[in-house]
Formats: C-alpha cells, sequence, structure tokens
C-alpha cells in the first residue's frame, strides 16, 4: 500500500508541481492587471462611483484624492486602448460586485476605428482586462462571447504568457498588494514625462459634428441602451485632450456626435475638451502628451468632477465600516505623498513611469520620514 | 491530433488504462481498436486507402503462402530432377506474385502522392517543346502516414515471400501492424516479425517501464517543443523573406533548421517509442546521435536509421542479387583496367536505386530526387577518392583514434549535411542556387547573428536546449550499450526526480504551445 | 578457406579475416564491399544467394562464411 502511496504522490506531484510554479511564476502583471485586482479588493458595496474608460481615466482621475475633497468612494475601472465593445460587459461586471450610486464613462474610447481589423490588438487588450478578473459565472460569459478560440489560455494565462521574456511582470507589485488586501492609490498611474504643445486648436465652442465609425456606433448605441435599464445615474464624460492637428480634430468631432446621441437617449454628457478655462487647465503645464494628463491636471480634473458629482448631481458619500474608512484615510496620506513626490521630480532629466508597486511606496515611505 | 497536444495525451492516457485493466489476451485488440479510432479521427474517409493496402497484402501473402505449400505437399511424389524444376517454377512464380502485390501497394502511394509530380515533369517537356498546354496540378489529401505505412506493408508480403515469416491468418493482426497508431504518424518502419511476437504476448503493468516509457516521451517533448518550434519560428521568418536577410543570417538560419529537423524528427520518434514503451511494445530504433557522425555514409546509419534499413533490405539486396546488375558487374571486369573501379562502379549502380528511391520518398519533386542524388554524388566521389585520401592521410601521419582529426570529419560531415538540408528547405532547386550565393557575398558573422536574434529573443531558449542535449548526446556516445533512461533510473530516488521535475518545468516555461507563436506541425508527417 | 581469404584481401588488403569475427559489425565489409562480393562468391563457388543469406551472422568471421556457402552449395 506504502509502494502505491508513494508512486501516487510522486506522479501527481511531477505534474503538480511544475504547473503551480508556471502559472504563478508565468504571467502578465501590469498597472492594468494591478488596477483590476485592486478594484476587487474593495469592501462590495462600498464604491459610490465608478469610472469606466482607457488610458486617459487614470492618470486624469484620482479617487483617493475625490475622497479627501468630496468625501464619496470611487474607482477607476479602466484599462490601456480599452474600446468599444468591452465597455458594456465590463459595467455588467462591475455590477455584480458594487452598486455604485454613479457610474461614469469616458467617450475617447469610442473612437476606435481600428479596433475590428486589428483583432490581434483587441485581444491583447482584452486580456489586460480579464487577466485580474477572478473566475465567475460572468467571466466565463464573457470570454465564450468575446473570443473564438485559444479559450483555456484567459483562465489559465500561464498558456499565453509562459516563456516571455519581453514580458516582465510585476510579480512582485501583485503579491504585495495581495497581502496588503487592498490599493492605496486606487489605480492612479502618472509620470513626469513632457511634451510641448504645437498650436492648440479652441474647440471650446466648436460644435461640428463628425459620425462615428459604423462598428463603434453600432456597439455605442448598444450601450446606450443598456444603460437605460440601469438604476444607478450613467454620465458620460470627455476627458480633456489637446486638440492640436487634423486627427485629433476629428476626433474631437465624434465626441459632438456623442454628445447628440447621449442626449436623445435621456443621458448627460460633458465634453472635457471645451472646459479648459472652466478647469483651469495650462495646456504646457497639465498633460504629459496630448491625450493624458499628468499629475497637475489629475488634480485639477478630479476636482473639476468631484465639484460636479457633489453640487449638480448630489452624490454623497456611503456609511464606511472602520475598516474600510481607515484603508480610505491611508490612500489619502500615499497620494499626497504621490503629489509631492512628483513635485520633486516634475522636472528632472529622466523620464519616469509610476504606477502603485512596492518600489514606488518605499520611496513614498522616505518622504514620508523625512517629514517626521 | 498533434502528438504535443493535450488530446493526444488524454488518448493516450485512456488506452493504457483500458490496456492493463482488460484480460491480457485482448490487450492487442486495444491497440488496434486505438489505432484504428486514431487514423480515423485523422483521416476520416481516407481511412479506406489504408485499409486497402491492408487487405492487398493480407491476402498476397496468404496467396504466396497457398502455392508455397501446394509445393510442398505435392514434392514428396516427384523425383529429384522434377521437384528442382517445380522449385524453380514456384520460385518464378513467387516472385512475379510478390512484385505484383507490390507493384499494386506502391503503386496506389505513388498515384496519390506522384501524381503532381508526374504534371510538373509533363509540365517541363511541353515547355522544352514550347507547346502552349500545361496541365493542371491534382488537388489530392493523403491518408495519415501512407509513406509509412505503405513501404510497413511491402516489407510484409516480401518477408512472407522470402520464408522469413508466415502468413499471419489473422487479418486484423495484420491490419494491427500496418495501422499501429505510434509508428503510422512518422515512422520508424518495424518489420512485423518483432512487432507482432510483441504484440502476442501478455503485458503486465511494469511501473519502472512505464516510468521509463515517460522519461523518453518528456525528452521527445522537449526536443518537438522548447527546441524545434522555437528555431521554426526563427527560421521561417527568414526562409519565407530572404531577400531581407543578409547572407550569414541565412547560413545561421540553415544550421538552426537542420538542428530543429533533428529536433522534430527525433522528438516525435521519442515520444511515440515512449508511447509504444507504456505499452510494453518497443518500436525501432531511428537516431543514433547523428551529428557525431565521420562520414555520409555513417552518417545515414544514424540518421532515419530504419528508413536506411528499409532501403537496404529492399532495395539494395535485390538490386544486387538481380540480373541486371549480374550484368554490370560482368562489364566492370571486363572493360575496366583499376581494381578498385571494379570494385566501386557495379556497387555504385546498385546505391543509385537507393538514393533516387530515397529523394523520392521524401517528397514529389525534382528537389527532393536531386536531395537524394547529392548524397549518392557525394558518397560516389568519396568511394572513388577513396585510395588518394588514404595516401594523404598517411603522410600526414593522421593515425585512427586521433581526436582532432575525428572532430574535423565530424564537422566536415555536418556541413555536409546542412548543404542538404538547405536544398531541403528551398522550395525549389531555383531558390537554392540563389540562396548559396547570397549565403557566400559577407561573412559578418556577428552582425547575423545579431539579426538572428532579434526577430526572437526567445530563440535563445532553444540554443541552451541544444547544449543539454548535446551534452546528453555526448553521454550516449560514450555509453553506447546502456540507454540513457536506463543510465538516469540508476541514479537515486532524489536525483531522478529531480530531473523530471526540471524537465517538465521547462516544457511548461520554454516549450512552444498555446496562442501567440506560428502553427507548427510535424515536419515529416507530411510524408 | 584459403580461396576465401584470398577473395576478402582482394576487396580489402591488409585485414587478417581468419582473426575477425565482427567483419560486418565491425563495418571491415560494408555493404559497397559486398555487392561485390557476392558477385565474386557465386561466380567462384558456382552458388545463388538469396537476400534472406543476407545477414550479418553469415559474414561476420570467415568460418561463418564457409558454412553458408557449403550450405548454398547443396
Amino acid at each position: 500500500m506504502k509502494k502505491y502511496l508513494k508512486r501516487t504522490l510522486t506522479i501527481v506531484s511531477l505534474i503538480i508541481i511544475p504547473l503551480l510554479f508556471v502559472s504563478i511564476t508565468q504571467k502578465r502583471v501590469d498597472h492594468n492587471t494591478l488596477r483590476i485586482q485592486g478594484f476587487y479588493q474593495e469592501e462590495q458595496n462600498s464604491i459610490d462611483v465608478v469610472f469606466f474608460g482607457a488610458s486617459e481615466v487614470f492618470p486624469g482621475y484620482s479617487p483617493a484624492y475625490a475622497y479627501e475633497k468630496y468625501g464619496f468612494t470611487s474607482y477607476s475601472y479602466a484599462i490601456d486602448a480599452n474600446y468599444t465593445k468591452l465597455i458594456k460587459y465590463q459595467i455588467e461586471e462591475v455590477l455584480s460586485y458594487q452598486s455604485p450610486k454613479c457610474i461614469i464613462i469616458e467617450t475617447s474610447c469610442y473612437y476606435n476605428p481600428r479596433q475590428e481589423e486589428e483583432k490581434k490588438t483587441a485581444l491583447a487588450t482584452l486580456r489586460k482586462w480579464t487577466d485580474g478578473i477572478p473566475f465567475s459565472k460572468h467571466k466565463t460569459e464573457i470570454i465564450s462571447q468575446l473570443t473564438d478560440s485559444d479559450q483555456l489560455s484567459y483562465y489559465f494565462p500561464f498558456i499565453m504568457y509562459h516563456g516571455n521574456l519581453e514580458n516582465y511582470a510585476d510579480i512582485e507589485a501583485e503579491f504585495s498588494q495581495k497581502r496588503r488586501g487592498y490599493t492605496y492609490l486606487k489605480g492612479v498611474t502618472s509620470t513626469n514625462k513632457k511634451t510641448v504643445c504645437n498650436s492648440l486648436r479652441d474647440v471650446s465652442g466648436d460644435n461640428t459634428i463628425e459620425k462615428l465609425p459604423e462598428k463603434d456606433d453600432i456597439y455605442f448605441k448598444d450601450l446606450l441602451e443598456y444603460c437605460k435599464s440601469l438604476d444607478c445615474k450613467v454620465i458620460f464624460v470627455r476627458f480633456p485632450q489637446r486638440i492640436e492637428d487634423d486627427a485629433d480634430y476629428e476626433m474631437f468631432c465624434t465626441q459632438n456626435y456623442i454628445d447628440r446621441l447621449v442626449a436623445e437617449n435621456g443621458f448627460d454628457f460633458i465634453n472635457l475638451d471645451k472646459q479648459f478655462a472652466g478647469i483651469g487647465l495650462n495646456p504646457n503645464k497639465d498633460f504629459y502628451d496630448k491625450h493624458h494628463m499628468n499629475v497637475n491636471g489629475q488634480i485639477k480634473t478630479t476636482e473639476f468632477i468631484g465639484q460636479m458629482l457633489q453640487n449638480k448631481y448630489s452624490i454623497t458619500a456611503t456609511d464606511l465600516s472602520e475598516s474600510n474608512k481607515k484603508k480610505w484615510d491611508m490612500s489619502v496620506k500615499y497620494i499626497e505623498l504621490f503629489y509631492e513626490y512628483f513635485r520633486i521630480h516634475e522636472n528632472d532629466e529622466k523620464v519616469y513611469w509610476w504606477y502603485e508597486n512596492p518600489s514606488l511606496l518605499s520611496k513614498l515611505d522616505t518622504i514620508n520620514e523625512s517629514y517626521l | 491530433m498533434k502528438l504535443t497536444s493535450i488530446y493526444f495525451f488524454a488518448f493516450v492516457l485512456v488506452v493504457c488504462l483500458v490496456y492493463y485493466l482488460i484480460p491480457k489476451k485482448m490487450q492487442w485488440i486495444v491497440l488496434l481498436a486505438s489505432s484504428m479510432v486514431f487514423f480515423v479521427m485523422s483521416s476520416g474517409i481516407l481511412t479506406v486507402y489504408m485499409l486497402a493496402t491492408t487487405a492487398i497484402v493480407y491476402g498476397g501473402a496468404l496467396w504466396l503462402n497457398k502455392h508455397r505449400e501446394t509445393f510442398e505437399s505435392r514434392k514428396q511424389e516427384l523425383d529429384k530432377a522434377q521437384r528442382k524444376e517445380a522449385k524453380k517454377k514456384l520460385k518464378k512464380g513467387q516472385k512475379l506474385r510478390v512484385a505484383a502485390i507490390a507493384v499494386t501497394v506502391l503503386g496506389i502511394l505513388v498515384v496519390l502522392k506522384y501524381c503532381n509530380l508526374g504534371v510538373e515533369i509533363a509540365n517541363m517537356f511541353m515547355g522544352i517543346f514550347h507547346l502552349n498546354y500545361s496541365f493542371e496540378m491534382f488537388s489530392i489529401v493523403l491518408p495519415l502516414g501512407i509513406s509509412y505505412y505503405t513501404l510497413m506493408a511491402v516489407s510484409y508480403v516480401t518477408d512472407v515471400y522470402r520464408g522469413v515469416i508466415k502468413a499471419e491468418k489473422n487479418p486484423l493482426r495484420v491490419l494491427l501492424f500496418v495501422s499501429y497508431f505510434p509508428h503510422i504518424v512518422e515512422g520508424p518502419f518495424d518489420r512485423f516479425k518483432d512487432l507482432s511476437e510483441q504484440f502476442s504476448i501478455p503485458h503486465k503493468f511494469d511501473y519502472d517501464s512505464f516510468c521509463k516509457g515517460c522519461i523518453l516521451v518528456l525528452f521527445g517533448l522537449f526536443k518537438k517543443m522548447v527546441i524545434a518550434d522555437r528555431l521554426g519560428i526563427t527560421v521561417a521568418e527568414i526562409f519565407d523573406h530572404p531577400s531581407e536577410h543578409t547572407g550569414p543570417a541565412i547560413v545561421i538560419a540553415t544550421v538552426m533548421y537542420t538542428i530543429q529537423l533533428y529536433c522534430d524528427f527525433s522528438g516525435c520518434i521519442d515520444i511515440i517509442s515512449g508511447v509504444s514503451e507504456l505499452f510494453g511494445i518497443k518500436v525501432a530504433e531511428n537516431f543514433r546521435q547523428p551529428f557525431f557522425s565521420r562520414s555520409i555514409n555513417e552518417f545515414w546509419r544514424r540518421w532515419h536509421i530504419t528508413l536506411g534499413l528499409w532501403l537496404k533490405e529492399y532495395v539494395y539486396y535485390p538490386v544486387i542479387l538481380s540480373g541486371h546488375f549480374k550484368a554490370v558487374d560482368k562489364f566492370a571486369k571486363k572493360h575496366l583496367k583499376s581494381n578498385h573501379l571494379i570494385n566501386v562502379v557495379p556497387a555504385a549502380y546498385a546505391l543509385f536505386f537507393v538514393w533516387l528511391s530515397n529523394g523520392l520518398w521524401h517528397g514529389a519533386s525534382l528537389k527532393y530526387i536531386l536531395y537524394g542524388l547529392y548524397y549518392y554524388l557525394l558518397m560516389m566521389i568519396g568511394e572513388l577518392c577513396k585510395p588518394l585520401f588514404e595516401k594523404i592521410k598517411n603522410k600526414m601521419h593522421i593515425k585512427d583514434g586521433n581526436k582532432p582529426f575525428a572532430l574535423f570529419q565530424m564537422l566536415r560531415t555536418f556541413l555536409i549535411v546542412n548543404i542538404g538540408m538547405l536544398l531541403f528547405r528551398s522550395a525549389t532547386v531555383g531558390e537554392f542556387f540563389r540562396l548559396i550565393k547570397q549565403a557566400m557575398s559577407s561573412f559578418n558573422y556577428f552582425g547575423g547573428a545579431r539579426e538572428v536574434v532579434t526577430i526572437s529573443i526567445e530563440v535563445i531558449y532553444a540554443f541552451v536546449g541544444v547544449v543539454v542535449i548535446l551534452m546528453i548526446g555526448i553521454v550516449k556516445e560514450k555509453n553506447k550499450t546502456v540507454l540513457f533512461r536506463d543510465l538516469i533510473y540508476q541514479k537515486p530516488f532524489i536525483l531522478r526526480y529531480l530531473f523530471v521535475l526540471f524537465f517538465v518545468t521547462c516544457i511548461l516555461t520554454f516549450g512552444v504551445y498555446g496562442p501567440g507563436y506560428n502553427a507548427s506541425d510535424f515536419v515529416y508527417a507530411q510524408f | 578457406m584459403d580461396k576465401l581469404i584470398e577473395i576478402l584481401n582482394s576487396l580489402r588488403p591488409g585485414v587478417d579475416f581468419a582473426a575477425q569475427t565482427k567483419i560486418v559489425d565491425d563495418g571491415i565489409l560494408d555493404s559497397m564491399t559486398i555487392a561485390r562480393l557476392i558477385g565474386l562468391l557465386e561466380d567462384e563457388y558456382d552458388i545463388e544467394f538469396e537476400v534472406t543469406d543476407l545477414v550479418p551472422e553469415n559474414f561476420n568471421s570467415v568460418e561463418a562464411m564457409m558454412k553458408m556457402i557449403e550450405r548454398l552449395e547443396d
């Protein structure tokens, strides 16, 4: 009997150990994964506002700062190169964990004419999202509806990422975040990068319309129908961008089309391209490139949106549990440290890209200690 | 079913379970049933061709047997002269019968596989005579392993003719031999005698043998998934767009391709040999560290061993015992002055058929014929110049056992093989010569290496894998009498455990599987 | 036996065939020389080979070859 036990254990362990090792060490972990995973670490039904969108959102809005100033909790459920088709599934996914009072959909990702043609890119973006979602019935629906092959690699990412030298996974950050149990910066990323602003166009009064590409149009209308069925408030927002050339302008004009569509369906659309003055944005100081804001822009935009939510939409804060309150207070502390860190390095020659990981946090702790 | 897919291993596991649970008398039936399932899953309706070939050789063997039995029963009644006459008549008749059977079975293969070659040649003639007509190519799908099972079927009926084996009365046993799923995909060419004996004996589950079989499978997976498929990505990129790459890159890609082909083919053979060993059935050895060969003759005794053996037994030997060979022999004796030439020329005549067959077997195009004849020519030149080489060797005082000279011989053989592989990989003969020219256009190998690695940095894993199997190859060369996996099994449990753990982890980490790679099918499975 | 050794030496001079026990296995006679040897033996002893005779065991030593020749002469 002992012999059979030993043999069975040997064979089973020779399969299980390598599989475990590979699934733990060979995955893709970047700021997108960490942000998405961080969302699921929030206490259920404790988030007041959820933001959806692409890479404009997480450098341009700070949930921790909004909590500090206005008291409501929020989260940026956004990923790089997010696109039209995915948003509806993402909202469904979020609503199965949280009951926000309001969801905000950033509409820049609604102009993506290449998305359907470049299937490989679209699937890579899908993975940036699905790699962070825990297993659930809804996840199986997402994967079966949005993919037609290699489904197993969405459940077991190592099938896709094994041996990938070019994909340095930040497993240390993932591990430390999981151990802590929540994120400090709530998915915020930023950089000290600067780009020169070339011939900014003033579009504050411009209402020229350009229709969305066909597929994006279909998905967007589909999303609007879906939003009508939701209980929570739905607001469409376009984060500020520098309109410098014809391509930017064309995209801006599609936002005017979105404006009209949204209004026809009974929702509000706020185009922050037209609100540079209102927000107090300086195109030369508040952006790191024409599509994305830096910390300066982040602070201003968060204040603008926070005030709007508080005053115009009366979003009030939920009562948080004691433990949750402590976590959010820590987030406030760290976001302020992060802003301080930004100011220290704002004008450095070297370009830094920041997202929440142990290395960045230890640097923030150093700043904290220097105050003590 | 790809041999590196999880479905294949699930299939093998199920077969193993059933195989060891049912009564031992029925084990061969399990193998037959699973082989048929495997075949039908891969070839569908084309299974009919394999069944037809099997039926022809089965019936043919019984037909040969009947005639021999008739002779045996009647010969007592005859006197010595009559017996000799009857024996002669039987021999002639049997020869015609076996030839007819072999030609029919090979005919199926030739028509299916080489009809497009015929079209190619016909069109070539049309071009030569400036006739404004070209024949259309056929679009034909081949049944799984047709080049392998056809030759094995021919060997079965020929062995019956030669009296090496008796005709098998049970058609299902012949079918099992022909369709046995481990060797149907890429060989090796087994003999009916070896396999049927093993199919007939009961196989009790033996844990150690089972584990050794698994180790062999792992080794094969490592060669195929970590080395061959990884090299294949870079090799495909360079050979699909040769004009975008430098000469040195082409040369490096050729060497990579040679190693890729070796790891692909021998890796596959290891997988199926290992799988077969799980059932307690040993298939023939097909590779024996071929890159340690010191001559091309030796190379072809270490690479695709069973093809060489098949050609020797079923092409070479019949030719050297034939009438037309004897005529050439006589001619040589009469008209050639040098003793050396008298020895070489007749054998060269016989070997021409062997190498033509070798080339043709590899592919249905002129390129492959040239591939076979390339080696033939080099070997014949080598034979003819043998006295000269001996003289040079003596003048340089090189004794047998001289290590640097042995290394020189291995590198020389490797170079010759690589040129052959470049021809094998080129789309056409014309492209081959263009690539040779391009390869000699520059000697910046440092730049070429950088160019190759840039295509996919992860090709480095393959290089490390090559070092690993090279080290294992050296161990195997030094221990020719013991199997490598037996050597591992002699080590303490903890070392064996770690060795296997290391290999499994390497395959899972560095192996090519899942999305994100180009599809890779076994190169030799197209035959 | 001497005639046989003479024939063998004409194909491979300088080898002491009488002392060898692995003539084929060690590669002293390869497939090219076997082809020639067959022809010479068939002429010398008026015998006819079958393919089944062409196995290493029959050619590994001079004794084995003589035995085979005697068998084929009958």
